[in-house]
């Protein structure tokens, strides 16, 4: 560790007596007499902008991971406190913020006083966000908020009629993508209702698992969270149900991918510019090609070491006393080979075909 | 009745050693500099297209006294270098320390150029043609093949279609029955439309194989982890251990298309290898051909190869002799715990040289 650390005690008190009257005149600028409702969360997030910056970006990544999952540990030890919070009875306390907890995978995330918890269900989707990102034109979640519901059965009412007139195919093409819009948002809502479902169980499991040993620490809530998070997800992905969902959810995207792909080559063929299925036509015949042509040296080389074969015991032969036209023949025949023996191996030999 | 002790200054301590862990921490990520992976000294011998076939040196005062050299098959799923991801955490080097003659074949990167390569041309051409390669270099008619999770499996069907070429073969966290119940990865892909989603995406990217494999378990693999490593962000050799960890399981090539649609129908879906039903190229694959010795090496707490997977091979390969070695440990720690060091590698060792 360098002297010029980025972090010590001292530093950490200045930094902290800093934010705080910062934060203290920004509220009494704006009005607002409330304290920070997580002075914590709000300090760690001052100080992460603040050295983000000299950070190589790989590992910013992975830095704010921790960040991130620091927030998640400390949060619902927070919440256990401020339930406690003028309450003689911890117990009760503790039991109103776990019913609190349940209750919020019911609510709309925007003033959920559990947030960080019930956020931490929305991994399995958020990784699924970043993935479908990778392998679609929009962002994951664009289609997440798209309404549903009546408006879905009457565009899906809509999207039925049929294309009518020179454009017809065209229409019937975007109609196909529509559909395949609406497909995959129905299945990212049942997916994500499966988590939310899920989340909940969570919370009354811990519930459970709390009564039996006393609570000590924010790391032994958070690590029973996770446990129970963990238990219920290994038992409700295994089921068919499940399978079913997450076949569709992939399937779902696949076909929305495909359809934007349909739209893309014909208007490629329009401008004659080379279209995906073109090309992996060629890239096809050209594996053939090159597995054929693999083929061949393989055989090539097995002949050549079959005849050196030959050609060496020809050369026993000979040399073991024989008739002259015995040892002529031979001679002749070797002579007539001699161009195809094989040259000497490089260090590193390369394939070439 | 709730048993909730947690008073506000232990919170408050809690809080503020965790906010001293990632400030301290942070130096030392950040002097992580590079984070290289693969240690052991090696040469290529010989390329095709991407692939790399590497022959590893030995330590200094180490002699290969194995006469048969060992060819290590991995998966096309993640990189190699696990099998030598730090000094105190190599296989390869414990597979050199006990006499072999280690040799590795390196996939590489494919990119939508090797999207039409087939099951056939990854076992019959490229592992058949290294094969080839080894087998001239040291003038014998065959040689042995250590076989890693999918490699494993590509191991088991080339040792099937080309028997007279295997001395032994030895496979690790290997599937070969595909739809045990507690396989998750099998049960979730039985509802995917795999002809749509390769004919619609091509290669398969590795972020889709890494959301597959984090959402085994999301929370303690994207969540947990991460507090876990606040824990040791104050020892720099820790930190750097970690990031290469790190660096291991997001670094995933993509799957040539052809190939994956073939592996996730017949295997996953099918469940064909354990039928006698896959067919490569001109050739089907049966088990009962594997004639040579086979050690067969499965890991207890595996979540992506769970033991049942692997362990129905005994019953199926013609070998008269055939082990099974079960490590206490993951699919990942057999590779590069401490006790896989002293327990896998030097079994895997002894075996070969009795053999």
């Amino acid at each position: 560790m360098t002297k010029n650390a980025f972090w010590n005690d001292d530093w950490m008190s200045t930094q902290r007596q800093y934010w705080e009257q910062w934060n203290n005149m920004q509220q009494q600028a704006l009005g607002v007499k409330q304290p920070p409702a997580n002075p914590w969360e709000q300090s760690m997030e001052h100080w992460w902008s603040a050295v983000q910056g000299s950070m190589p970006a790989a590992k910013q990544d992975f830095f704010s991971k921790m960040m991130d999952q620091g927030k998640n540990y400390f949060q619902m030890a927070e919440q256990a406190m401020q339930a406690a919070n003028g309450q003689e009875n911890v117990s009760d306390a503790w039991s109103k913020m776990l019913s609190g907890l349940t209750e919020s995978f019911h609510q709309t995330p925007g003033n959920n006083p559990f947030k960080q918890s019930t956020a931490f269900w929305e991994m399995p989707m958020d990784n699924w966000n970043r993935t479908a990102s990778a392998l679609s034109p929009v962002p994951g979640d664009t289609l997440r908020g798209m309404p549903h519901g009546d408006v879905k059965e009457h565009l899906e009412r809509i999207l039925g009629t049929p294309g009518l007139g020179y454009t017809r195919e065209s229409q019937t093409q975007y109609q196909s993508l529509m559909q395949a819009v609406m497909d995959y948002q129905e299945a990212m809502a049942e997916y994500s209702l499966f988590f939310s479902s899920m989340g909940e169980k969570s919370a009354k499991l811990l519930q459970q698992k709390i009564g039996d040993s006393p609570v000590e620490s924010a790391r032994q809530l958070y690590d029973t969270w996770v446990g129970c998070c963990e238990e219920l997800y290994a038992e409700d992905v295994t089921t068919e149900d499940y399978t079913k969902l997450h076949g569709r959810l992939v399937n779902s995207l696949m076909v929305l991918k495909s359809r934007y792909g349909e739209i893309l080559n014909e208007s490629l063929s329009t401008m004659n510019i080379p279209t995906r299925d073109d090309l992996r036509t060629i890239q096809i015949r050209m594996q053939e090609q090159r597995r054929e042509n693999k083929k061949l040296g393989s055989e090539v080389a097995a002949l050549r070491r079959e005849v050196m074969k030959m050609q060496a015991e020809s050369k026993a032969a000979a040399s073991k006393p024989a008739t002259k036209k015995a040892v002529k023949t031979v001679k002749k025949a070797t002579k007539k080979k001699a161009s195809l023996r094989k040259k000497k191996a490089p260090a590193v030999k390369r394939s070439t075909n | 009745m709730i048993n909730f002790q947690i008073r506000p200054d232990k919170l408050a301590e809690e809080m503020a050693d965790y906010s001293r862990k990632l400030g301290h921490g942070i130096e030392n990520l950040i002097d992580a500099g590079e984070i290289d992976t693969g240690v052991t000294a090696r040469t290529a011998v010989y390329k095709e297209d991407k692939l790399v076939l590497y022959r590893y040196d030995h330590p200094e005062g180490v002699e290969a006294s194995n006469e048969a050299p060992l060819l290590i098959v991995y998966a096309l799923v993640n990189r190699p270098y696990m099998t030598d991801i730090q000094e105190d955490r190599s296989t390869i080097r414990g597979l050199l320390d006990s006499g072999q003659d280690v040799y590795l074949i390196d996939w590489g990167y494919p990119d939508s150029s090797d999207y039409a390569l087939t099951m056939d041309d990854y076992i019959n051409g490229y592992i058949d043609r290294c094969v080839d390669h080894i087998c001239e270099e040291h003038g014998l008619d065959s040689i042995n093949i250590l076989g890693i999770c999918q490699g494993g499996t590509f191991s088991l069907c080339y040792s099937s279609m080309h028997p007279d070429k295997v001395r032994n073969l030895v496979t690790m966290v290997t599937p070969v029955d595909f739809q045990t119940p507690d396989n998750l990865l099998s049960s979730w892909v039985q509802h995917i439309d795999i002809d749509l989603l390769v004919d619609t995406i091509g290669n398969i990217p590795g972020e889709l194989l890494n959301w597959t494999f984090l959402s085994l378990k999301p929370f303690s693999l994207t969540g947990q982890k991460y507090v876990n490593m606040v824990d040791v962000l104050d020892d720099p050799k820790k930190v750097k251990n970690f990031l290469r960890m790190e660096k291991w399981i997001f670094d995933s090539p993509d799957q040539a298309g052809e190939t994956f649609r073939q592996f996730i129908k017949d295997f996953y879906q099918k469940n064909a290898l354990m039928a006698g039903e896959v067919e490569i190229g001109d050739n089907v694959v049966n088990l009962a051909n594997i004639s040579c010795p086979v050690l067969n090496i499965y890991a207890q707490q595996d979540h992506l190869v769970p033991p049942d997977a692997s362990k129905p091979l005994g019953g199926l390969v013609g070998s008269d002799d055939y082990t099974e070695l079960a490590f206490p440990g993951g699919h990942i720690g057999i590779y590069v715990s401490g006790r896989a060091q002293k327990e896998v590698t030097p079994a895997i060792g002894d075996w070969l040289n009795k053999r």
